[in-house]
């Protein structure tokens, strides 16, 4: 984990530096195109450090890393682990929700579809899923957005209500980006039900299952859906990235403050720190959901948690 | 007279005289398969019995319906393809084929229960053990939790598995093969059903293994008084343990009767090639294999006279135009051959069915003084991680192969014997450098072989070939036949271009008794036994001196298999090769072989010249596998002691201090257990490792 | 009071129809939710630029002057009752208003005045004032009393008075800023008619009533609610009513869509808008420093035509040279149409292109035109461009870039020509010319072109205190600027404002930085 951490600090921090285009302090003293003179531009980068030898600054930011400091935002002046934190709540409940959407509509479909292989209960499933797969989260946020809007003369709110603050509108607001983002992974996971589904109906246990006498909805239940579930869990733990790939999109077409936008933001501005700290979160994120998958894969498959 | 009318007098009687009604009665059986390229007709018209508490066998090779037949009995069938379109499953009073699905659903488990072929796969592997038992209980009885687990517990202590009561909460992985072979009976036997249908329960066992499970399930099936139908395409096992047998042949019946009967008189060609063609430990090694020529017909348009007729020696026109019924010879006795009762009066030879000329194949000249393959001392160790993800617990050592020496002379078969995960594969691996040694020397041709450099290796590739066990994942799917065998040969620059290439293709194809149009066919066009003489053709492309055989005629049918063995020796006497021939089958391997090695647990236990080690082992464990492997003769086995050898093969994470063999050992003493025994010569030319002797 | 429309009225897509123009009694109460579509970096007026920073913090503070929220460009006093300027100009004497507290209660005096300007003119202590040079020829600041300021100027500045009204020239606490003169960069401390409430970095904005501000009963809100929102979802916010307003503006069709979606309660305010597209061209980069060339990209270009039809789809409308059309210090079309560039007879103006291009040797000159990645209103200006310049036989591809690699390759050297933009808070030439002086004295200017004579006719310009006399130098700098054509002006911009009709006395004027100071903004029922 560390080691992986590490090569993700060392690579971005420098790939930032090498890309082109203005810094943070053009971008935020020029950036509406004002006639700033050059003697401010250079207080404000020897202020922010940007003077220094460009290993300096490295070696700066890493002293800090290693004490658990992410920097400070150079755009904002405010610690890049404050900014993430109050953004991070958001982030993580459309990513949760669009997950459990995701898998609440995936286990059930995946599953009709698969028992009722080349019926046309099937064949809407299917088009269903497939239909996910090519529909991009953001342009199937805008159909949300503007169905809302011309329907039901109604947007979600903008600004981020706390789930245990009020939960109703909290849910009105987050639903939505949920949906748009849950439904490709939803998509996916149906599709990897499906199949998985329709692999393990074929296995030798559960003929055994069947020639002990067992009801057949407990077959499919008991014997065929446990086992179906570990590509399942695979299929959710990569699409994760996408998750996260869709969540930047999505953030702004439902105007979200979430970790998505600020990626967008922090770019947009050259906020070299910020986008350090962000790309670091992911990573953690991402070394986070595959733990997590791993222990998932443990308590799902006795093989794992005794080998 | 009529068919039903012959199996009827048939019926009434068993082999041991006593007149009850038939437990099972199958009549007329016709089961289809509806696929997008046809009807497969995969059962048709068979008819047989069981009666209680009897052992029936029914054989054939795979894809002759005896496995459908079983399904069919359990209603069990892939949907919606399988389906059962005529005949009657008798099962005590009712028609099983005409129950509703959920009094069928009360019928499996209840009454007639099934162990499958895989113990490996049929068991579900995220549920433990204990609940796999009791789900059977629950299905068909009212009973407490309690009562269950008791039950469950008698059950496995019945089955032999000791330490029952933590093993119920184990999972099947934590068990070893024989172990949920015993927990699938344990799970058969769990409500008292009156048949289990035993679909090649021991196949996919090691011969010791086998020998304790089939012992077992005969043991139940007398105390128990429970009957059972055996599917088997071994003939040993046949003969070891059934009472009758029913041998099937493209979805016929071809022969049915009390198994004496069958093995004494085999009254149909087609059993008369089974037996023959099944290499023997009881009988001397004389001639080649007699092998059955040619592929069972395509079931999507069966021929219309006998199903046989094309690959049979005893072949008339008549049996081309008329698919001859099933009728006795004997009592009790039934064939389905024109010439049955022909061949009862006037013996094998007057129906074209003699033995080939029993050409006696002279002894090899092997040249002793030079090893052309020479082992050292050879260690192959994996490391293996144990827990998950960064939770990992600490590493393990697997000794694949531990300090294994011998020498493989020029010319010569050197067979290489033992049960699964003794290592024999890897010692194969670790010779074609697929696997890394860890330390010790391989000689070939004098030359290094581990400490080669990669152009060096590049030659020493083109003199080393393989044939692998499965010839269907070891030939690329997309390429075609011709291809995958120019490949190495232009690689290997041994051929100026693509149409030399492909021309010497065509007669390697010739040479192993294929087709050269077959060059332009994909892998999946072929039969499994096609397939592997596309993987021996392949080997010979470069021309090589050496060829190890890793379990080269393990996945295929007995017929077939005789057939690839056969074109192994002729290719040897041929091409001057030199074999390291590895094996689990000690029949093969005896046939085959000029020496033999027998391994256990990364070890070589004992090595002679064939003869002397089968005829005369020195080494328990040999003896013991020895006396596992089933004789297709009724009469041998029932003389035979059968005993048993007890346990199971150690993990090889953790092998046994000493001799590694001591804990299954019956002369095992005290200092078993502290020495490792060396590798010694017990008399001329004849190696084991053993203190005893 | 009433209410009075700048340029152009519409309600619900229905043109003429205009608001009531009776009078309305304002109405207390209500938060004012409107959109911004940036975020400041951080909360100092003197240290920031953008309008996404004058929505949000303008009504937290005042300024010594402002503009007349409906009367653009008269100047009224904020903070000062009164002013006074000698008539050698040199000499600025403002009355403060008595009564005004801070919202921390402290009371306002000249000390506060004295102290933000010096901030601004002179800062210490690691303090950033962009604006500095603007106010370079003021000498002192002198405070006699508690309520009167005297500015003294060392030379007259023709600008100087509105410049007094700049919404960046933000009044902090005297006392702030001794403790801190970085201070205001983090609080948000004024006299202003709203006090800080709430900043929800990346989210919103705000702001609440200051109930001790001077100016009687106003703000009549309670609050405002600044939500950072861009792009579609900003107009779906508008449209869906989340927000009343935004003030920035909007492309003609977004206009309409909202026009449609919001119906009878839309109300659309227009302006010209005091920001321009130029067209730079780096005249350092052969063939670009050719004067020839230069012409020939100027007077390819059909600028009433193009504004004619890009104003139906891009925010860009008004024919102008150097300064905003319609502006009094501004070219008049009559004069206009004498300058390279602007004949209304095309043909002949492509003729002289090409011939011009000939006598360079460019007949098939082709070249890269960096432009701007956000579609409104760079996309389509710069794709009209491209096909003007294709009339005169010229290949230019169109490089649309991110703002951060667009604004770096400005202002570089090695691009070959861009589209540049400028806008400021009021059309005073000091401000609106400086994209035009030498390189060398303009930040802004990215061509690499120095001109000793229009430098020297700027800063006469700017000393030029009678009007008429100004409009001369101005003319002649112009001409020039024109003629030399190494920054050439296209098509000016235009303001479309469409909110909510519950939004009330909101005046749309010229520039996005002005009239956001929410004092006297009302919410209907």
């Amino acid at each position: 984990m560390i080691p992986t951490l590490l090569g993700v600090a060392i690579l971005v921090f420098f790939m930032l530096r090498v890309m082109p285009g203005d810094d943070v302090v053009e971008m935020m003293l020029r950036g509406e195109g004002a006639d700033v003179p050059q003697h401010i531009i250079e207080a404000e980068r020897i202020r922010l450090g940007l003077d220094q030898p460009v290993i300096m600054q490295f070696f700066s930011w890493m002293g800090g890393l290693l004490q658990g400091d992410l920097g400070t935002s150079m755009w904002t002046g405010r610690p890049v682990a404050y900014e993430l934190g109050i953004r991070l709540e958001l982030s993580l409940q459309v990513a949760l929700m669009a997950t459990v959407l995701a898998i609440l509509i995936a286990l059930p479909l995946g599953t009709l579809s698969a028992i009722f292989r080349n019926t046309w209960i099937d064949h809407i499933i299917r088009i269903v899923s497939i239909a996910g797969l090519a529909v991009p989260s953001f342009w199937l946020g805008m159909l949300i957005i503007l169905f809302l809007l011309t329907v039901f003369r109604w947007i979600p709110p903008l600004t981020f209500t706390p789930f245990l603050e009020d939960p109703l509108k909290n849910l009105s607001q987050l639903i939505w980006p949920a949906l748009a983002v849950g439904y490709r992974y939803s998509a996916v996971a149906t599709r990897m039900t499906r199949s998985s589904i329709l692999e393990v109906m074929q296995e030798d246990y559960i003929r055994t299952a069947r020639a002990k006498g067992v009801y057949e909805r407990l077959v499919v239940a008991r014997h065929g859906m446990r086992n179906a579930l570990l590509p399942v869990i695979t299929v959710i733990g990569l699409e994760f990235a996408f998750l996260i790939g869709g969540l930047v999109v999505t953030e702004q077409v439902f105007s979200l403050n979430g970790i998505g936008r600020l990626f967008v933001q922090a770019v947009a501005r050259g906020d070299y720190t910020m986008i350090q700290g962000l790309v670091l979160l992911v990573a953690v994120a991402f070394i986070l959901v595959n733990f997590l998958i791993d222990l998932l894969y443990a308590a799902v498959d006795p093989r794992i948690r005794y080998s | 007279m009529t068919l039903t009318a012959d199996l009827q007098t048939a019926g009434a009687e068993t082999s041991s005289g006593r007149t009850t009604t038939p437990l099972l009665s199958i009549r007329n059986l016709h089961v289809h398969f509806v696929t997008s390229r046809g009807v497969v007709r995969a059962v048709e018209g068979i008819s047989y019995d069981v009666r209680p508490g009897e052992v029936v066998a029914v054989v054939g090779e795979s894809g002759c319906g005896k496995s459908v037949s079983a399904l069919s009995v359990m209603r069990l069938l892939t949907k919606p393809t399988g389906r059962v379109v005529g005949g009657e499953i008798m099962f005590e009073d009712r028609d099983l084929l005409k129950l509703s699905e959920d009094e069928m659903r009360e019928v499996r488990g209840e009454e007639i229960a099934m162990i499958f072929q895989e113990p490996m796969t049929s068991l579900n592997p995220v549920l433990p053990i204990g609940f796999q038992i009791t789900e059977t209980l629950f299905m068909h009885r009212t009973i407490t939790k309690d009562k269950a687990r008791a039950r469950a517990l008698e059950l496995l202590k019945l089955v032999g598995i000791p330490d029952p009561e933590r093993r119920l909460d184990q999972y099947p992985h934590q068990f070893s093969g024989g172990m949920r072979q015993r927990v699938m009976i344990a799970i058969a036997l769990a409500c008292d059903p009156k048949l289990i249908i035993a679909d090649e329960p021991t196949t996919a066992l090691d011969v010791t293994i086998q020998a304790q499970i089939l012992q077992l399930m005969k043991d139940l099936s007398r105390r128990l008084n429970i009957a059972m139908v055996i599917i088997t395409h071994n003939l040993g096992v046949v003969a070891r343990y059934a009472d009758r047998v029913n041998v099937m042949y493209a979805a016929k019946m071809a022969e049915q009767g009390t198994a004496e009967a069958i093995f004494a008189r085999p009254r149909h060609p087609y059993t008369i090639g089974l037996l023959r063609s099944v290499p023997r430990l009881d009988k001397p090694r004389t001639s080649k294999l007699e092998t059955i020529e040619g592929l069972p017909p395509n079931l999507l348009s069966p021929p219309q006279g006998c199903r046989f007729a094309e690959r049979c020696r005893a072949k008339q026109d008549a049996c081309i135009v008329e698919m001859p019924p099933l009728e006795a010879v004997e009592e009790g006795h039934l064939t389905a051959c024109l010439r049955a009762r022909e061949m009862a009066e006037k013996g094998f030879a007057a129906v074209g069915l003699a033995r080939p000329e029993v050409k006696t194949i002279e002894r090899k000249r092997i040249d002793r003084s030079k090893p052309l393959l020479e082992l050292k001392n050879l260690k192959t160790h994996f490391h293996v991680s144990r827990g998950l993800g960064f939770l990992k617990g600490g590493r393990a050592t697997v000794k694949a192969v531990d300090d294994v020496s011998f020498e493989v002379f020029r010319g010569e078969t050197l067979g290489l014997v033992g049960e699964s995960g003794c290592g024999k594969t890897t010692v194969g691996r670790t010779i074609l450098r697929l696997e890394k040694a860890t330390s010790g020397g391989i000689l070939f041709d004098g030359q290094d072989m581990l400490g080669a450099s990669a152009r060096e290796m590049k030659k020493l590739r083109r003199r080393v070939q393989v044939i692998f066990q499965d010839p269907f994942s070891s030939l690329n799917p997309r390429m075609t036949i011709g291809q995958i065998i120019d490949e190495p040969m232009l690689v290997y620059g041994l051929q100026p271009n693509r149409k030399a290439a492909r021309a010497r293709t065509g007669e390697l194809l010739l040479s192993v008794g294929l087709f050269d149009y077959m060059a332009d066919r994909y892998p999946h066009e072929l039969s499994g036994g096609q397939r592997q003489r596309v993987g021996i053709a392949r080997a010979l492309a470069l021309e090589p001196e050496f060829i190890v055989c890793d379990e080269p005629v393990s996945a295929l049918d007995v017929s077939i298999q005789a057939q690839i063995i056969n074109i192994l020796e002729d290719l040897q006497e041929e091409f001057g090769l030199t074999y390291l021939f590895i094996a689990h089958d000690l029949a093969v391997v005896r046939h085959i072989s000029d020496r033999v090695a027998v391994m256990y647990l990364g070890r070589v236990m004992e090595l002679a010249e064939r003869d002397p080690l089968y005829d005369d082992p020195q080494h328990p464990y040999t003896k013991a596998l020895l006396e596992a492997v089933p004789v297709p003769d009724p009469i041998l086995e029932g003389q035979r002691s059968h005993q048993v050898l007890g346990g199971e093969v150690p993990s090889p994470l953790n092998p046994p201090k000493g001799c590694v063999f001591h804990t299954r050992c019956p002369l095992a003493s005290e200092e078993c257990k502290r020495e490792v025994p060396q590798f010694r010569e017990i008399k001329p030319n004849h190696y084991a490792a053993c203190i005893k002797l | 009071m009433y209410k009075a429309l700048v340029t152009t009225t519409m309600l619900a897509g229905l043109f003429a129809l205009p608001v009531a123009a009776t009078a309305e009694e304002p109405r207390h109460g209500g938060v004012l939710p409107f959109a911004v579509s940036a975020e400041p970096p951080n909360y100092d007026c003197h240290a920031n630029t953008s309008f996404a920073f004058i929505h949000p913090v303008r009504p937290s503070y005042n300024t010594l002057l402002r503009f007349v929220p409906d009367s653009y460009p008269d100047i009224e006093g904020d903070l000062a009752e009164s002013w006074d300027v000698s008539d050698d100009g040199l000499t600025y004497t403002f009355e403060l208003r008595e009564g005004v507290v801070f919202h921390d209660g402290s009371d306002f005096t000249s000390r506060d005045v004295k102290a933000s300007y010096d901030r601004i003119r002179d800062p210490q202590d690691g303090a950033v004032s962009i604006r500095a040079a603007a106010y370079s020829d003021i000498e002192s600041i002198e405070t006699p009393d508690d309520h009167t300021v005297v500015i003294n100027l060392s030379a007259p500045n023709a600008a100087m008075l509105a410049q007094f009204a700049s919404p960046w020239d933000c009044i902090y606490s005297a006392e702030k800023l001794e403790e801190d003169p970085r201070w205001p960069e983090r609080n948000i401390m004024g006299t202003g008619p709203f006090t800080f409430g709430d900043h929800v970095a990346g989210s919103h904005w705000v702001g609440e009533r200051f109930e001790d501000y001077w100016d009687g009963d106003k703000p009549y809100l309670d609050g405002f609610r600044a939500i950072f929102t861009s792009g579609a979802p900003m107009v779906n916010a508008l449209a869906g009513g989340e927000v009343l307003a935004e003030f920035r503006g909007h492309s003609p069709a977004d206009r309409d869509r909202l026009v449609n979606s919001i119906g009878d309660s839309a109300v659309v305010q227009e302006s010209a808008w005091a920001c321009k597209l130029i067209v730079a061209l780096n005249t350092e980069k052969p063939p670009f420093d050719d004067v020839r060339v230069r012409q020939a990209l100027s007077l390819a270009v059909d600028r009433y035509a193009g504004a004619e039809h890009l104003q139906r789809i891009a925010l860009v409308r008004h024919v102008g040279g150097l300064l905003r059309p319609g502006y009094e210090l501004a070219a008049s079309e009559e004069e206009l149409e004498e300058m390279l560039g602007f004949s209304r007879d095309i043909e002949a103006s492509r003729e002289r292109a090409r011939e011009l291009l000939a006598e360079a040797g460019q007949e098939n000159l082709s070249f890269t035109f960096v432009n701007r990645n956000i579609p409104m209103p760079y996309t389509p200006v710069g794709v009209f461009l491209i096909d003007q310049w294709r009339h005169i036989g010229l290949d230019v591809e169109h490089e649309q870039l991110e703002t951060r690699l667009y604004q770096s390759a400005l202002r570089g050297d090695d691009y070959e020509a861009g589209l540049d933009f400028h806008c400021d808070y009021m059309d005073e030439p000091n401000l609106q010319l400086i994209k035009y002086i030498s390189s060398d004295r303009s930040t802004i200017n990215y061509t690499g072109y120095n001109n000793a004579e229009i430098d020297e006719l700027y800063e006469r310009q700017s000393r030029a205190l009678d009007i008429e006399e100004r409009k001369s130098i101005i003319r002649d700098m112009e001409h020039i600027a024109m003629e030399e054509a190494y920054n050439i002006p296209t098509i000016w911009w235009h303001r479309i404002i469409v909110h909510h009709d519950q939004l009330r006395n909101w005046h749309v004027s010229p520039s996005h930085y002005l009239n956001q100071d929410l004092a006297e903004v009302w919410l209907a029922e």
